[in-house]
């Protein structure tokens, strides 16, 4: 096992480097220029000159041919996407081409901001989805497995900036229960040592910031919480049925099991691997899809800082961000791989 | 099976109901005129205004930017030695007390304000003025950073180092400087006015050398608030300076908040977490001027958009092609369907809020009948669906993009971005284009891209056909509007040559004329001269000028002082929260 994780750990390296590359090359087939997104509509043709020499955007993307052919090896490789992997060796995300602002300190802030969304709203999707699947399937077709499906269809379905509007009109507006947006109200003043406001609150005993961050939490956890939480919700239910009509399970009623014992400890270890598998696909979905949520609660995130810089050309920050998904979504889907030896012990790795 | 069928149905009812609910059109309220505020209180202690805002400021350091939500910020911290008078484009003293140009305008000398300090607790001097306007100028200045470009500067200045119409900026004595220009500049007080000019510390930049303007930096001015924290794409706080040389303001801080939608914008002032915003959608505008807790304010308009002709089509080099457009272009119509109450059809090309605007001037009127007459002189009794390219465009690499005596379609082309003087562009153009064809004139409608590839092909002189663009206003002044698109010239025999940027338009008058103006301190004889450049504009259908539009501000009723600025950053310092 510990050699097998070695291995996907090394094997991580080139996925990376892949990932890079990918993100680079088609930033650059994209048409559009940052010098010119900078300027707008005062751009000069010697003003986006200047500034493309500055960002190093004059030089090619890969590799110089003409310098080759000149033979100037130095100049052949002095490109923009080995400038690039320079300082990415020298763990140098580059700074914002825009803001000027180091692209690791944005997203020092900005990830676990992100992160704390995205987990909270896993863990509620688990918590309900993997519950109502067990419920549906156990009790197929009656009126709670048609209401789990119904709900779980409409879960699906449903927009996620019409569900944040409507909450924010319900408990903000209407009810004055929950702020409408943003991590913290005025005047909180939460001591950031991990920049997970949850975290900090707590390390710092303020349960005053505790309550305030849980409160900004709510509504954007239900709303990023749906879709994954109807897509757990039928995959427990699928997967739980077919397990249910498999011999061992016949056995296990006939041997006088109760339906707790059957349904927990014989049915739903088998149903979950399929599960687990679809709640690590959407953890990286949801890392990489909250940004409609992001922006309709104005949570200060990476999806919605990532789409931004897309649109601006802002290439260090699309490829830092997106480098970071990708790793947290490969680690993640790791982390899956190995759980299924827990889960089903005939699984060896080696 | 009947019950269970019972629920769903229930369930879906319900479902249905409240997608129906939410789908319903809101009353289509009639724009109310803007709602004047309350009159200032005097309340017992200042309060926190918190004003929504759909983006984040790019940077604190205002001469590096050229964003309006950096401005925002910027313009409560810091303060130019001129600023715009409340309300108007009139550049009155601020740092400066006053400042008086010689006989031909190429010397200027101002005088500063004494006792104010910076935030830090320097003192604005001379050299602090100077030290800023070094550091903007001289490209080997050790603070004008690598990574920095000073846009606004070399746009408004003329260039860097040798180039800059500043020659010198010299210290008389500690409180006066003496600007040495290399010609004559009229605008030269109204560009001083401009947020981007504003002194920042010399003492700060020192210590923050890159980091200046940025989270970590913050920035440190002379103005009524100082800054306190920024929560990158979050909020920006910043306290009032009780020693503010204006006196202190009437709130004890502001919080800037990002809240990029703009439907959660509005539910965030209805629900209170926020005093005011900006860009509001046309429904939510209808529901504010309804709703007795908020009011309107409108920021009166500094721009136009506009609808430009590219003239390496040779159709469009016919005046009679230009003028049958013109005519079928229903203006009013566009106005009333995408600005509402908040938007004006456009005569000229500057707004009516800026002086040396020609007010004789009455636009082409929509009549597709007189289009129609134009379009048969020009030679297309059957219509027009189809242009020829007059010359070969060529793109950097000198590739024929398109050769001279080719034939394609006819393009509309819209921008992919909404920007204040085209709220929905895209509709915008659906209507043009339909307004076209009702008058024999079939434009295919084109999205050329995002907004940068939008900029770089019209920078290139390769959007060919039609295409929709607009200006807002940096100074107030008819120079930043007309010379910009028209002029450009840096000698008054210099030759006008076509400009790919401009649609590869050329006037030799209108720009003799331009640079006449921009040389010439005589405020009543440049306006004559714009006057002058606006009718021949008219006269030639130089380009279709569609509309100005007003942009809203909502408010809670709780606010009052506000005042909306037509140009640079609205002022804060007199809001006060009940």
């Amino acid at each position: 096992m510990t050699r097998y994780i070695i291995r996907r750990l090394i094997a991580l390296i080139p996925t990376l480097l892949g990932v890079v590359f990918v993100i680079f090359m088609f930033q650059r087939l994209i048409p559009g220029d940052p010098a010119v997104a900078m300027l707008g509509e005062h751009a000069a043709q010697e003003n986006v000159e200047r500034i493309r020499e500055q960002l190093g955007l004059n030089r090619p993307a890969f590799l110089d041919l003409d310098a080759l052919r000149e033979g100037d090896f130095a100049g052949f490789v002095d490109s923009q996407f080995i400038r690039y992997l320079d300082r990415l060796l020298h763990a140098d995300l580059g700074k914002s081409i825009h803001r000027r602002i180091p692209v690791a300190e944005t997203l020092a802030l900005r990830f676990p901001a992100t992160i704390e969304l995205a987990m909270l709203s896993m863990f509620i999707a688990v918590l309900v989805g993997v519950p109502a699947g067990i419920a549906s399937a156990a009790r197929r077709n009656s009126v709670l497995d048609s209401v789990s499906m119904a709900g779980s269809l409409i879960g699906v379905s449903m927009p996620i900036f019409w569900l944040g509007l409507m909450m924010i009109m319900l408990f903000s507006v209407t009810l004055q229960w929950l702020p409408s947006g943003g991590r913290a109200s005025p005047g909180i003043e939460i001591e950031t040592i991990t920049n997970f406001y949850i975290i900090d609150s707590i390390l710092a005993g303020n349960m005053e910031a505790l309550v305030d961050a849980l409160k900004h939490l709510f509504m954007p956890v239900v709303a990023l919480a749906t879709i994954p939480m109807a897509i757990i919700t039928r995959m427990t239910r699928s997967s739980m049925l077919d397990v249910l009509q498999e011999d061992y399970i016949r056995t296990a009623h006939a041997k006088g099991a109760l339906e707790r014992v059957v349904l927990f400890k014989h049915a739903l270890k088998n149903a979950f691997l399929p599960v687990i598998t679809i709640i690590g696909i959407q953890i990286g979905t949801l890392l990489a899809g909250a940004v409609l949520t992001e922006t309709i609660f104005s949570w200060p995130g990476i999806g919605r800082w990532i789409y931004d810089a897309i649109l601006a050309r802002d290439y260090p920050i699309v490829q830092g961000g997106t480098m970071l998904i990708a790793f947290v979504f490969i680690f993640t889907n790791l982390l899956v791989d190995i759980s299924y030896v827990f889960l089903d012990p005939r699984i060896q790795h080696e | 099976m009947i019950r269970r069928s019972l629920y769903v149905l229930l369930g879906l009812l319900i479902v249905s109901s409240m997608l129906l609910g939410a789908c319903a059109p809101s009353e289509p309220a009639a724009p109310a005129e803007p709602a004047e505020p309350a009159e200032p209180a005097a309340p017992a202690e200042p309060k926190t205004f918190i004003f929504g805002r759909g983006a984040d400021s790019i940077q604190l350091d205002p001469s590096i930017v050229t964003d309006g939500e950096s401005f925002r910020v910027t313009g409560q911290i810091l303060e130019p030695l001129y600023q715009y008078e409340h309300g108007t484009t009139t550049a009155i003293p601020a740092l400066a007390t006053g400042c008086t140009a010689n006989a031909d305008s190429t010397e200027w000398t101002c005088t500063l304000r004494e006792g104010v300090k910076f935030h830090d607790g320097t003192d604005f001097n001379a050299d602090a003025v100077i030290f800023n306007f070094d550091r903007w100028k001289f490209s080997d200045n050790p603070y004008h950073f690598e990574s920095q470009t000073f846009e606004y500067y070399e746009y408004m200045w003329f260039g860097f180092d040798d180039d800059s119409v500043i020659a010198t900026v010299e210290k008389v004595d500690d409180y006066t400087v003496k600007f040495m220009l290399g010609a004559p500049l009229a605008p030269f007080l109204a560009n001083l006015a401009m947020d981007m000019f504003a002194i920042s510390s010399p003492a700060a930049i020192e210590a923050a050398g890159e980091d200046y303007g940025t989270p970590a930096g913050g920035c440190v001015g002379t103005g009524p608030f100082k800054f306190v924290e920024w929560i990158e794409g979050d909020s920006i706080k910043v306290e009032a300076n009780a020693d503010y040389w204006g006196g202190a303001p009437g709130s004890s801080e502001i919080i800037f908040r990002v809240i990029p939608d703009d439907s959660a914008r509005f539910l965030a002032l209805k629900a209170g977490d926020i005093h005011a915003f900006e860009q509001a959608v046309v429904e939510d505008l209808a529901s504010a001027e309804a709703d007795p807790d908020l009011y309107v304010l409108t920021r009166p308009a500094l721009n136009t958009g506009y609808l430009a002709f590219n003239y390496k089509i040779k159709e469009f080099n016919d005046k009679n092609v230009r003028l049958a457009i013109y005519h079928a272009i229903n203006r009013p119509g566009l106005i009333e369907n995408f600005y509402g109450a908040y938007g004006e059809a456009a005569e000229t090309f500057l707004p009516p809020l800026i002086w040396g605007k020609n007010t004789s001037i009455t636009a082409y009127e929509y009549d597709p009948d007189v289009a129609k007459q134009y379009l048969a002189d020009a030679g297309f009794p059957d219509g027009l669906s189809e242009v020829t390219v007059a010359e070969d465009v060529v793109d950097a690499e000198g590739t024929v993009l398109y050769a001279a005596g080719d034939k394609i379609p006819l393009t509309l082309f819209y921008m992919p971005v909404t920007r204040f003087y085209y709220p929905s562009p895209e509709e915008i153009g659906t209507a043009m284009a339909a307004d076209l064809a009702n008058a024999g004139i079939i434009a295919n409608l084109e999205l050329a891209g995002d907004w940068s590839t939008y900029l770089g092909l019209r920078r290139n002189g390769h959007l060919m056909g039609l295409y929709m663009l607009g200006w807002g206003g940096d100074n107030g002044d008819p120079d930043n509007f007309l010379n910009y698109f028209f002029g450009g010239l840096s000698s008054a025999d210099e030759v006008k040559e076509p400009d790919a940027r401009e649609g590869w338009y050329a006037n030799q008058e209108v720009a003799s004329l331009l640079y006449e103006a921009a040389i010439n301190p005589d405020q009543g004889e440049r306006t004559a001269l714009y006057e002058q450049v606006e009718q021949l504009l008219y006269d030639d259908v130089a380009r279709i000028w569609i509309a100005h539009n007003n942009t809203p501000l909502v408010f809670s009723s709780a606010v009052s002082g506000y005042i909306t600025q037509p140009v640079g950053a609205d002022y804060f310092e007199g809001v006060v929260i009940e």
